[in-house]
């Protein structure tokens, strides 16, 4: 009676114990790639990249950014939907205000199949305009195979610091400084003298 | 031989008056702040804008209330009223040349009409001027113009419309006698001075002259209907018919799939006259109502129109045809079919005269959810005779789903870059902000995103390349 129960017990579960392992096999993630830290006033890339993904046909997502850090300049097509066929990418629409790039598109062309595996999606131009933090978040993002059928997705947030700028001394600053120090040393020296003989 | 308009047919009308009134209502009466009649003048000669020394020539005149058959408002008819004798005497004609030089020419209105005549929603004014044969050969060759006027400034009293109005500028080139005349030359000619001579009232000489015709163009589809048309007005009816029938015989023989307007110029006297020697046999005969599917487009997503066909298949012509009722049934596919009735007017819907084999089309648009591949359409209604009988139709079409092509935006019959930069312009906009385009919402979720765009590109050819 008890291996009975036993075996139903592990029948029930078991698919309950195989589901996470399922869905995270056909769970796309899409990532922000870019540099942990750049100085304020370069430019950089950060590439919006996808994994995991079976038979993508298009895609649609936005991404947000802290924009008195950041300013969006230019998005370029990545290249992973273009091992697939011919594109048609509609780069999203820059606020800069708002720090959002909203509706980045791409799609394949024609009845072909999708791509699979890991590939860039897109690259966006970024300028460090002030030291600080923003954050790289992707949102409302659609993926759909080349049957037409939604795929699912993460997303994993990706970060960037915008360092400061520090003046380091030129060496011949630091010799006149050197010389402007002791003067001042020398001349208190001689000052504490004729204090002491009044 | 071609099978021509006959113009004595259109310009009888109520349509083409409409359009002669509508269109000169068009060339600037609309721009007058008080209400005038409009006047619109025509010419026929070997066609509107030429005429032949020796050639019969008529002109006519036709003038309308400018709210002529509306529905919508009240009108207060327009009195044009002489103060003694005929309204037409406050019309009259001039004639100009290339220089400016005004010329007398010999015209005379074939009828003359007695009283006022009050111009409204219903009523329209017509005057027909003649030139005769013998008159135009008088007629220098060149380029004239010629040009009317309606005034009531001295004639209008306390009761009637006072002022002047002016018709369009008929413009005619006169020719010198042809050397050498085509067929088509020959039967316009002779149907020119058989309807001239029935203008003025010589119908038997009209005759005389369409005989001619016809014995060296037994073939001549205008000659045999203009016979009717004589046969009938001397009361000969039996031979009005035969020669009507006759005309329509030889004109499907010329012509196996003639356009419909020509061939309905034929049938619709045709009818009439049979129907008139059936009533006066004592005989009466049923019309039957007989609907086909004409056309079909789309109006909108999910919205298809129809062009239903009415025909008068029966034996008698019919007073009208009125459909009471349209009904759906879904064969293939799951939703229903239903008439929009936002853009089809709600049952019973009509068409009035129809003469024997004639036909009317009426539209209708109707919602097809797009889980629909094929339906039927079914129409009930009634069909009644010229007293008033009516005979109940049933009709049923059936109709296949195809829809239009998928990802063709802009319609143009196929898919192409066109159609997703019809989706790009509006990407990312949802229904209500501004530059959101319906056609670009493919899916009709009431968002443009990249769901719509692939859909369209799904549709292009593998290896397509758009910006």
């Amino acid at each position: 009676m008890k291996k009975s129960i036993g075996i139903s017990t592990l029948l029930i579960l078991a698919p309950l114990l195989l589901a996470p392992v399922t869905l995270l096999a056909d769970t796309a993630t899409l990532s922000v790639a870019t540099a942990a830290t750049v100085p304020q006033g370069s430019s950089f890339s950060v590439d919006v990249n996808i994994s995991n993904v079976s038979d993508l046909y298009d895609f649609q997502f936005d991404l947000a950014f802290n924009p008195a850090v950041l300013q969006l300049t230019n998005i370029v097509e990545g290249g992973f939907l273009l091992t697939g066929g011919s594109t048609f990418s509609l780069p999203g629409t820059i606020d800069n205000t708002l720090g959002n790039a909203a509706a980045n598109a791409d799609t394949l062309i024609g009845p072909i199949p999708g791509v699979s595996g890991t590939g860039e999606l897109a690259e966006f131009d970024f300028t460090a305009v002030a030291p600080g933090i923003s954050s790289l978040t992707l949102s409302n993002v659609i993926l759909q195979d080349s049957t037409g059928s939604l795929l699912d997705s993460t997303t994993a947030v990706g970060s960037v610091t915008v360092q400061g700028t520090t003046t380091v001394p030129e060496p011949s600053t630091l010799l006149l400084l050197g010389v402007g120090f002791l003067t001042l040393a020398g001349m208190a020296v001689r000052l504490n003298r004729r204090i002491a003989f009044v | 031989m071609a099978v021509r308009k006959s113009t004595r047919l259109i310009r009888a009308g109520t349509l083409a008056v409409y359009f002669l009134c509508s269109s000169r209502l068009l060339q600037g009466q609309m721009a007058q702040p008080s209400i005038a009649p409009t006047f619109a003048l025509s010419a026929r000669s070997i066609d509107s804008n030429q005429a032949v020394q020796g050639w019969a020539l008529i002109l006519e005149g036709t003038f309308c209330h400018p709210q002529v058959y509306s529905r919508s408002v009240n009108v207060s008819p327009l009195l044009i009223n002489p103060m003694n004798g005929s309204w037409s005497n406050t019309v009259h004609l001039v004639v100009t040349d290339s220089t400016g030089a005004t010329h007398t020419w010999p015209i005379h209105l074939a009828t003359v009409p007695s009283g006022p005549i009050a111009l409204d929603a219903i009523n329209v004014g017509r005057l027909i001027w003649v030139v005769a044969p013998s008159d135009t050969e008088a007629i220098a060759p060149g380029t004239y113009v010629v040009q009317g006027t309606l005034d009531t400034t001295a004639s209008a009293g306390s009761a009637g419309w006072s002022g002047t109005t002016n018709s369009n500028i008929v413009s005619l080139q006169v020719a010198p006698p042809l050397a050498a005349e085509t067929s088509d030359q020959q039967e316009r000619q002779y149907e020119l001075l058989a309807e001239y001579d029935q203008l003025v009232g010589n119908d038997v000489q009209a005759l005389n002259n369409i005989n001619t015709l016809l014995a060296q163009q037994p073939n001549s589809v205008g000659g045999l209907a203009w016979k009717g048309t004589v046969l009938e007005a001397l009361g000969q009816t039996a031979d009005a018919l035969a020669a009507y029938d006759q005309a329509v015989a030889t004109a499907v023989a010329i012509n196996p799939n003639p356009q419909s307007e020509p061939l309905e110029t034929l049938l619709t006297p045709q009818g009439r006259l049979r129907s008139k020697l059936l009533s006066q046999s004592g005989k009466r005969g049923t019309p039957a109502a007989a609907i086909q599917l004409l056309s079909m487009g789309t109006q909108a997503r999910g919205v298809v129109f129809f062009d239903l066909k009415i025909t008068n298949v029966g034996n008698d012509v019919a007073a009208n045809a009125v459909i009471q009722q349209v009904a759906f049934n879904t064969t293939a596919g799951t939703g229903q079919v239903t008439l929009n009735n936002v853009l089809t007017p709600l049952p019973p819907l009509s068409v009035d005269f129809l003469a024997l084999n004639s036909s009317a089309t009426v539209r209708i648009y109707i919602n097809v959810p797009n889980t629909v591949t094929a339906y039927t359409i079914t129409e009930t209604g009634e069909i009644a005779d010229i007293f008033g009988t009516p005979t109940p139709f049933t009709e049923t079409q059936t109709v296949t789903a195809s829809g239009p092509l998928p990802g063709d935006l802009n319609g143009d019959g196929s898919v192409g870059c066109d159609d997703l930069a019809i989706v790009k312009a509006s990407f990312g906009k949802k229904v209500g902000q501004q530059g959101f385009d319906p056609r670009a919402d493919v899916n009709g979720d009431g968002v443009v995103n990249v769901l719509d765009l692939s859909i369209v590109a799904k549709e292009l050819p593998a290896g397509t390349t758009c910006h």
